[in-house]
């Protein structure tokens, strides 16, 4: 991609970008929208600069990033070894995948007034949440991805001399620990989502908090700065597991796996 | 019994040892009234021959005759649904440490290096990290992959990836290399330097050797025996062709003798007639 390009591209996002705010802008000024529901952007980046110098929203902002990473570590790690696990039986419960993704994605949503009773509203319940969230979708993924795991390569294994260990430890492991990195930014994603709703179910600290207490105290200018900072911050982290995870799986060629291409699958027949 | 009987029209050359019943070589490999099955029905059935150490032969058959199928049933990867499959006179069920076998298609662990794909063998096997590498490393040199030891199969060419399968298959030395048309996939002049590759590996080091191949001269210029198969489903062994070109031969210098060119024709009518048959 040429550079030129990309950055005549990039100005003209921020372009389009000023000019909606510009226009949001206008709209609350000429007092077509109460600024008590809907702030102008002008008050929410006042708030963003005044939050800048305060302790608290730093807090808010450390308290759900723990949320997230605790929950993407501990989903990922359980819901890896369950997906492994499930991959020791054979082919059981391989035809309930697709009702798996579903219950995958709902569920824990559904689950979470439940969750918060018992764990009490906090940073408990948001890290289980999340972990909930990742953990189930990467029990999927792992599983998927063992299932999908070519026969012919697993016979060449064993030609080799691989055992159930050997199997287990050079073949499943790397194949599913493939998996789970390549899910990462989904994870990630799906983690945030998570640690937010468990917040918004009364937790003290927090983002999503934050957006809560705002909103409760008809602070509209401090809430949508709230929704900003989560943004942006969404963005960051995305942006750096991007470029790490192209340096975790350095085999893994851009635009998917070797064996993925058709260009080298074999000829069948013979 | 058509199998044994069907073969015994097909003479020897003389002054070549039949490689069984002399008892001076070892039998490595003995099938007897063998059918296999795979996932179309019955692939092969009723085959019958036997290989002795340091025997180099070829299993030559048109398309979809069953060749995979039964040297998955040699390799101890299927259990043959009729007759007995024999490695070193013994004819248990399961994997052999002594078979090899090279594989059609990729079947590289992708998430390996080169170095480590070859050495997997090795470890597998309760070989210490170092040392499979270090050994690795000398299966690579000797195959001209040297400079690509550290790169994934990804980054290989497809020759390239070919040749560390073979290294990979190799590093455990086996006595039995069992390989399934390494090299149907590869064009023609990466083709011809693979199989000089192969043939100078087996000059080194003579091993059996069972190749299955479609390609009639690749199994002339590198075999001792080519044993043809009919069109399947339900295929059979129905020639059992010796060639007697002399060893060590070069795959490019081979082709131009006139006993090649003989060879190639008597395994070439033979498959022509096999495949009459299957079209009429």
């Amino acid at each position: 991609m040429p550079d030129a390009g990309r950055w005549t591209r990039r100005l003209a996002h921020l372009l389009l970008a000023g000019m909606v705010l510009a226009a949001w802008e206008a709209v609350v000024a000429a007092g077509a929208v109460d600024p008590v529901l809907l702030p102008p952007p002008s008050a929410v980046a006042l708030r963003l600069a005044q939050w800048a110098g305060e302790p608290e929203p730093y807090r808010d902002l450390a308290v759900t990033a723990f949320e997230v990473l605790m929950g993407y570590s501990f989903g990922g790690l359980f819901g890896g070894l369950a997906g492994l696990a499930l991959s020791l039986v054979p082919r059981l419960a391989a035809g309930l995948l697709d009702e798996a993704d579903t219950v995958a994605a709902i569920a824990p949503l559904a689950a979470a007034p439940l969750l918060v009773s018992w764990l009490g509203p906090g940073v408990g319940s948001a890290v289980g949440l999340a972990a909930l969230f990742v953990g189930l979708a990467s029990l999927v993924e792992v599983r998927r991805s063992l299932l999908g795991l070519d026969p012919a390569t697993l016979a060449n294994a064993r030609m080799l001399g691989a055992g159930r260990f050997a199997l287990l430890r050079h073949l499943l492991v790397p194949v599913a620990e493939d998996r789970l990195l390549a899910t990462l930014r989904p994870a990630v994603r799906r983690a945030t989502a998570g640690a937010l709703i468990c917040e918004f179910l009364g937790a003290q600290a927090g983002l999503g908090s934050l957006v809560l207490r705002s909103t409760q105290a008809w602070d509209a200018a401090g809430a949508c700065a709230a929704v900003a900072v989560l943004a942006g911050a969404s963005l960051l982290v995305d942006g750096c597991l991007a470029r790490t995870e192209r340096r975790l799986a350095p085999w893994r060629r851009p635009g998917g796996r070797a064996h993925d291409t058709p260009l080298f699958r074999p000829l069948e027949g013979g | 019994m058509s199998g044994m009987a069907g073969l015994l029209p097909f003479a020897r050359p003389p002054g070549r040892p039949a490689p069984a019943g002399r008892g001076e070589r070892d039998v490595v490999l003995r099938m007897a009234g063998v059918g296999v099955c795979d996932a179309r029905g019955l692939a092969v059935r009723d085959v019958s021959f036997t290989i002795a150490d340091g025997e180099f032969v070829a299993l030559v058959g048109p398309s979809g005759c069953g060749k995979s199928a039964l040297l998955a049933a040699a390799a101890g990867l299927a259990a043959p649904a009729a007759g007995i499959v024999e490695r070193f006179g013994r004819s248990d069920p399961g994997r052999h440490a002594e078979f090899g076998l090279l594989f059609q298609g990729d079947v590289l662990f992708e998430w390996k290096t080169a170095l480590d794909n070859v050495a997997a063998g090795l470890v597998f096997r309760g070989q210490d990290l170092d040392r499979a590498r270090a050994q690795a490393n000398v299966w690579l040199a000797r195959l001209g992959l040297a400079g690509v030891a550290l790169r994934h199969p990804g980054e290989l060419s497809q020759p390239q990836r070919r040749r560390v399968h073979l290294a990979q298959v190799l590093a455990p030395s086996p006595r039995v290399l069992l390989a399934d048309d390494p090299f149907a996939t590869i064009e023609p002049n990466a083709r011809l330097a693979l199989e000089a590759q192969l043939l100078r590996l087996w000059n080194e080091r003579p091993r059996t050797v069972v190749l299955a191949t479609r390609d009639v001269q690749q199994a002339v210029a590198l075999a001792d025996r080519v044993l043809v198969m009919a069109a399947g489903p339900g295929s059979r062994i129905v020639a059992d062709i010796a060639v007697s070109l002399p060893r060590p031969r070069d795959v490019a210098e081979v082709r131009l003798a006139p006993e090649f060119a003989r060879t190639v024709r008597e395994v070439g009518d033979w498959l022509r007639l096999e495949l009459e048959k299957a079209d009429a």
